[in-house]
């Protein structure tokens, strides 16, 4: 798991179990809270909490990456250093642009 | 002079030796083929047959079209026609043809002699093959799947679609998916560890980038389409009503299951064709490939971005807003690694001095087409406007402008490019100009109006429209655009013979490219390189003029042949330091009596004789077995030598042999199905109706117990083969025996009967597939045991392997236990 391929890729692997979550999430809260008056409001709340977890997951992610990997300096770390960091700020605005829609479309 | 005759009669006597090694056999000897280069190019020539019936059938579909209510096709067959066509054309065209064309030249790039497994590429090949042939006899036969390529279900389920045809589909496909899954495991595993000694990851060539990311992509992209086909067949097959509503299940999981793999599937199919570009441009402008960096940064994001955007094919099916807010972000994402590759495509042309040639004709077609199609997507990305455009011709416009320009054309540029290194002759252009505009505006004419007949609201998939339409007239032009592109392709093929019967011979590398490929004779020798090169460049910035000879002369690395093995040399995956001997199979029938007992088992599904079907799983398994018999030959001598004063282990006795990293990613591909089906048995929960069950039932606690029991008893005995092999593996035997048994006891007997309701058909379903992996551990651990016992202790790398399914099997199994508890729970909190 440690395996360089597998860090650079590790932001956007993060991406995709936040858009596991938040659609999972959004699906079985809509299907739970049919009936229950107050859910959607509930279900907004806990979307957006897990949307902002999610950036700040992000960029944590990022930032720790940053200082981790390929502490020496041969020319193939230097490239996956490279890589890895442009791989992240992509992802980074992935997790942004991706899930900004819960703070105001309609849950249900 | 004396000297260099010298070495020449060597070069050329090791040549010798070297192809009577590596070279396919003649006659019979054929069907044992497990040269790259064969079945590279065998993968090619049969997709390239089936791009041709596919071809056949779009000419049909026009015909039908060109006027109102012509009577030309009745609706069923204009169904098969327009479900076959797209059909083939994506399974059994586009990724079979790059898989060929990965197969036939990764190696070549790469600097070395063949792929990691070649048995599992003759395998692929063979299973392409046939899964094919079934889908084309049904064709004639008149049977042949007419559901659409997307195989939506009620539409191809038992109540509307009672007859073969689905099932043709359904297995066929499956059948052929095998090819993709191993062709997959063996790119990746070749990309990283089978590489010339010192290329290192920052020196691959962007090809081999770019052929990684696509296979990482098929490993996760196929088996979701895989779950889906076997989810639709048993419950064709056996009433499981995964989609019906009336009992639980639900349309909309086929479309999910379908969809996710569906879309990552245009990528798999265009960055190979991308892959080439940014291989071939540079050559053709004289220039380095502007930001390789940034591109690679790109498709990697690219990669999974199109993971996340599946739905975008469903906007129209009732999903609340927010959900598709999700995957519309996406797909517009999407757009921007594209467009960055473009870009860098642009900066690599004016940076450089771009000499004409048909390929870059080619290119241009390919940037004029695409973008066009890359634009028409991002307004369908848009939900307003899909709602607008769902299902009618503008989205079969849309679509041919992506997939032709972002294959086709590639794909030729690709051909006129490798045409020398495939045949050892030089293009004579006389019909390559007339071709390309031939289609270029063939196409153009044949499409652009079909935007138009889909504004004015045309549907999709309809056999007849009446005059008052108003569609005929651009329908008309559309279908004539069709034959002018239809004779394009036909002088394609002809200028094609025209330069295998009469081109000219040349001296290495035409183009005047940086690759390894041209860096060995053509057509190629069976070993590609008489001696492996060392790199210390980044490698589409090589000479291949120095290097060339130097190779053919023996004086890189394994310049030799030992025992009559075939030997490449494995690398660490990021620094590109050799670290082993891999010693490859020799050339064998096995892969296609395998090959044809896979098929037999699909034919005996497809014929519905379920009861033989145990005995085509038998003669599979037997005969993977007896896949492994050569490899136990390979004990012995512990470090070889490979030239230039280096010794290295042999590959069992390495630390990351590569099939190791095989089976690791085996596992990966194997738990994406089961995620999947796990994840899609929670759908039916959260979104079918009629939920919960009337008749829920939950396992016997005693039977779960002792089955956890047993699979600790697994997870403990495959810890302690290490040190003790024979009772290690006898109790791993033990534990995987009765794990399956109580597994299946708990399915068809604690149970309620599967088809009163789909909750209770995915328990029994995620069982099921627990108990298919233990009883492939009881293969794997009877195996090992009876080696050990008759032929004395194991080797470690088996045993090794054998660890990491007995691991993975023990971690499933206890999910599939806990599973019933979970649903059950769920059912009873909020069903409906
Ligand atoms: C050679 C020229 C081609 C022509 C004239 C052509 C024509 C057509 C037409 C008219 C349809 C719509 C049928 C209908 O909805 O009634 C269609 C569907 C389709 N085509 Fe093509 N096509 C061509 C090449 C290709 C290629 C190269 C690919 C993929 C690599 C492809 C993939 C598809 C797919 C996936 C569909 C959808 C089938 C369905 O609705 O189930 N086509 N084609
Ligand atoms: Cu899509």
């Amino acid at each position: 798991m440690r395996h360089p391929l597998v860090l650079i890729t590790a932001t956007f692997i993060a991406w995709s179990l936040a858009f596991l979550v938040l659609y999972a999430t959004q699906a079985t809260g809509c299907h739970i809270s049919a009936e229950r008056a107050n859910a959607i409001t509930m279900l907004r709340i806990v979307l957006c909490g897990l949307a902002i977890l999610s950036v700040a997951g992000v960029v944590a992610l990022a930032r720790y990456m940053r200082r981790q990997t390929f502490a020496e300096a041969s020319d193939a770390d230097r490239f996956l250093r490279t890589v890895g960091s442009r791989v992240s700020i992509a992802a980074i605005v992935a997790v942004i642009f991706c899930f900004a829609g819960v703070f105001w479309l309609t849950p249900c | 002079m004396s000297q260099t005759n010298r070495t020449n009669s060597e070069a050329i006597a090791l040549h010798r030796q070297l192809e009577h090694i590596w070279g396919t056999k003649p006659g019979w000897g054929r069907l044992a083929a497990v040269n790259h280069t064969v079945v590279g190019r065998r993968f090619m020539l049969t997709a390239l047959v089936f791009f041709a019936i596919g071809g056949l059938l779009a000419m049909l579909i026009r015909t039908q079209l060109a006027s109102s209510n012509s009577a030309f096709m009745d609706a069923e067959t204009y169904a098969q026609v327009f479900t076959m066509h797209g059909s083939i054309m994506m399974f059994l065209f586009a990724i079979p043809f790059f898989e060929g064309m990965a197969i036939y030249l990764l190696p070549k790039l790469l600097g070395t002699r063949d792929l990691a497994f070649p048995r599992m590429g003759a395998y692929g090949y063979w299973c392409y093959l046939f899964g094919g042939t079934m889908l084309i006899a049904a064709l004639i036969g008149g049977v042949a799947p007419n559901s659409g390529w997307f195989m939506y279900t009620p539409l191809s389920s038992a109540v509307y679609a009672p007859g073969i045809n689905s099932d043709v589909w359904l297995l066929g496909i499956t059948f052929v998916e095998i090819s993709a899954l191993s062709a997959a495991v063996e790119l990746i595993v070749s990309i990283l560890k089978i590489r010339a000694p010192g290329m290192s990851i920052d020196k691959m060539p962007i090809l081999a980038w770019y052929m990684l990311v696509v296979a990482t992509m098929m490993l996760v992209g196929f088996p979701p389409l895989i779950l889906g086909s076997i989810l639709l067949e048993v419950e064709r097959a056996f009433d499981l009503p995964f989609f019906d509503p009336n009992r639980g299940g639900d349309p909309l999981l086929w479309q999910h299951l379908f969809w996710l793999f569906g879309h990552p599937e245009v990528y798999i199919i265009f960055l190979p064709a991308a892959g080439a570009i940014s291989t071939i441009l540079p050559v053709l402008s004289g220039t380095p490939l502007a930001g390789y960096r940034l591109i690679i940064a790109s498709i990697v994001s690219m990669a999974f971005l199109s993971f996340g955007l599946w739905v975008h094919h469903m906007y129209t099916v009732g999903i609340p807003h927010l959900a598709l807010s999700f995957f519309s972000a996406a797909s517009a994402l999407v757009a921007i690694p594209t467009a960055i590759q473009v870009f860098a495509w642009l900066a690599t042309i004016i940076h450089g001095r771009p000499r004409f040639s048909i390929p870059l004709l080619h290119i241009f077609g390919f940037f004029f087409v695409f973008v066009i199609g890359g634009l028409t997507g991002v307004m369908l990305a848009m939900v307003p406007f899909d709602w607008q455009a769902h299902d009618t011709h503008f989205v079969v416009a849309h679509l041919h402008y992506v997939l032709v320009g972002g294959f086709i054309f590639p794909m030729l540029a690709m051909a006129y490019y490798w045409m020398p290194h495939l045949t050892g002759k030089q293009p004579v252009q006389h019909l390559s100009n007339a071709a390309f505009w031939m289609i270029f505006i063939g196409f153009n004419t044949t499409f652009f109006m079909m935007h138009l007949t889909g504004l004015r609201g045309m549907p999709r998939r309809v056999f007849v429209y009446p005059p008052e339409s108003g569609w005929e007239t651009l329908n008309f032009l559309s279908s004539v655009g069709s034959f002018v592109m239809a004779m394009g392709f036909a002088l394609v093929a002809l200028d094609f013979l025209l330069i295998f019967r009469f081109g000219r011979a040349f001296r290495r590398n035409p183009w005047k490219a940086g690759t390894l490929e041209w860096a060995m004779p053509t057509p190629p020798p069976s070993y590609n390189f008489a001696s492996l090169p060392y790199i210390d460049n980044r490698a589409d910035l090589l000479d291949p003029e120095a290097i060339g000879p130097h190779l053919a002369a023996g004086k890189g690395y394994l310049g030799f042949v030992r025992h009559d093995r075939m030997e490449v040399l494995g690398v660490d995956s990021i620094t590109g330091e050799p670290d082993q001997v891999v010693i490859l199979p020799r050339q064998t029938y096995l892969p296609v009596w395998t090959a044809l007992a896979t098929g037999s088992f699909f034919l005996l599904m497809l014929f519905k004789l379920y009861w033989a079907t145990p005995f085509a799983l038998v003669a599979i398994v037997a005969l993977f077995l007896l896949w492994n018999r050569s490899s136990a030959a390979l004990e012995g001598g512990d470090m070889l030598d490979i030239g230039h004063g280096k010794s290295l282990p042999v590959h069992v006795k390495a630390a990351s042999p590569p099939s190791h990293l095989a089976m690791v990613l085996t596992l990966v591909a194997d738990a994406t199905l089961y995620i999947s089906l796990l994840f899609g048995c929670m759908f039916l929960w959260v979104s079918a109706p009629n939920w919960p069950p009337a008749d829920l039932a939950l396992p016997r606690f005693g039977l779960t117990l002792g089955a956890v029991a047993a699979m600790l008893a697994v997870a403990m005995g495959s810890r302690w083969s290490a040190s003790h092999p024979a009772p290690g593996m006898a109790l791993v035997l033990a534990g995987h025996l009765t794990a399956g048994l109580l597994l299946l006891t708990v399915a068809f007997i604690d149970m309620p009967a599967p088809s009163g309701h789909a909750a209770i058909a995915s328990m029994v379903v995620v069982l099921v597939y627990a108990v298919l992996h233990h009883g492939i551990g009881t293969v794997f651990a009877g195996h090992a045991l009876w080696s050990t016992l008759h032929r004395g202790p194991l080797c470690t790398l088996t045993l090794r392997i054998g660890r990491l399914w007995h691991g993975y099997t023990v971690l499933a199994g206890l999910v599939a236990l806990v599973f019933p508890y979970v649903l059950d729970s769920l059912a009873r909190t909020g069903g409906g």
